[in-house]
């Protein structure tokens, strides 16, 4: 067969008919945009209740208790600052890549993969550095509860504070390993392959 | 051009239904694919469609729109489940149904197999737009799309000469 009457097979191709009705239509849409509202709502709700809920745990955390030793107070104060800018500087980031992301939707496929695949791999970047910190943010929690705690009420309301940052950080850290590995890394190659084809000549 | 976002939306699934259809059977094989591909490329053009300003043909903004949806566009089983559920109550607006003609869905598969760039030209191309309209869309200079698209043009027509003994 030649691949013009195949050509002239795909001209006569019936369209499907569009909806009758538009609500039909808005109806089958509207449930699924209502859920992602519903999820970046979350996220957003989230990330709003850690920016003020940390600042607000650690000034009461000064403000309220006496540390053991002045030296160790001092340093916790400005690692705890520390972990605050860069809280703040990760929900800017992601918020500054989901816009984007939406802007590119709308581009040429060229600029939209090289946005999506430039997306996922500051994000796969940030879970990375995520992964690494959450060692040094365990021990600054602790090393907060032991400057704090320790001496006036003792090692048993360390130990449970240890507990519950366990408690909190292992399942944390497995989704997030687990959308790493089954979300980021097969879409950035996925994105890669399709840039790389779109350089070749 | 519709003057609303809503408006503008209900004009492009009314004018464009085939459009979309295409870009959905070049890219999702499967019956459940296809409705999961179909909704979400609906929800794209959805959300897009606020954004929309008259710099473009509508349908080279559909055709990125839906082009950019599908090469995003990954099957995840348990959403496949949700908008299965969701499709089950909605049977007006389900994803197209796979060609009738022998030749079509012959034509499909061999689209599928080919590397996501390539499928994107060949849809473009067997939809007649010109080389310009084609760059305008994927990004590419005319004369590459020109390049790339004799040479895809060339092995599906060596593939077309071993229709008749497939069939």
């Amino acid at each position: 067969m030649k691949l013009e009457t195949l050509e002239a097979a795909w001209g006569q191709q019936p369209a499907p008919a569009p909806a009758a009705d538009f609500a039909i239509l808005r109806r089958t849409v509207a449930p699924e945009l209502r859920r992602r509202s519903r999820l970046l709502a979350y996220e957003a709700g989230a990330y709003l209740f850690v920016l003020l809920v940390y600042p607000a745990f650690s000034l009461a955390n000064f403000r309220w208790f006496h540390p053991a030793h002045a030296l160790l107070f001092e340093g916790v104060v400005a690692l705890h600052l520390a972990v605050f800018l860069a809280l703040l500087a990760y929900v800017g980031r992601r918020i500054g890549r989901h816009r984007a992301l939406r802007r590119a939707g709308l581009a040429d496929v060229r600029s939209h993969a090289t946005v999506a695949a430039a997306a996922i791999a500051a994000e796969m970047r940030d879970s990375r550095a995520a992964l690494a910190l959450a060692p040094l943010l365990a021990g600054l929690a602790l090393l907060s509860g032991y400057a704090n705690h320790a001496g006036a009420y003792g090692w048993r309301l360390f130990g449970l504070q240890a507990g519950v940052l366990l408690a909190i950080a292992l399942p944390v850290g497995w989704a997030c390993w687990r959308h790493y590995r089954v979300n980021l890394k097969p879409g950035l190659a996925r994105w890669q392959a399709v840039l790389r084809e779109l350089e070749e000549g | 051009m519709p003057d609303t976002p809503e408006a503008l939306f209900a004009a492009i699934h009314h004018d464009y239904p085939g459009l979309i259809a295409r870009v959905v059977q070049a890219f999702a094989p499967g019956p459940g694919d296809r409705d999961d591909l179909f909704q979400e490329i609906l929800i794209a053009l959805w959300q897009a469609a606020p954004q929309f300003q008259d710099r473009a043909r509508l349908s080279t903004y559909v055709y990125r729109v839906a082009l950019n949806c599908a090469l995003n566009w990954q099957r995840s089983r348990r959403r496949y489940r949700q908008k299965l559920e969701l499709f089950a109550a909605q049977p007006a607006e389900a994803g197209p149904a796979p060609a009738d003609d022998p030749r079509l869905r012959w034509l499909y598969a061999r689209i599928h197999e080919l590397p996501p760039v390539d499928r994107s030209l060949i849809l473009l191309s067997l939809d007649r737009l010109g080389y310009d309209a084609i760059a305008e869309i994927t990004g590419l200079s005319a004369a590459n799309v020109g390049v790339r698209l004799h040479r895809i043009k060339q092995r599906l027509a060596a593939a077309a000469e071993t229709f008749d003994h497939e069939t």
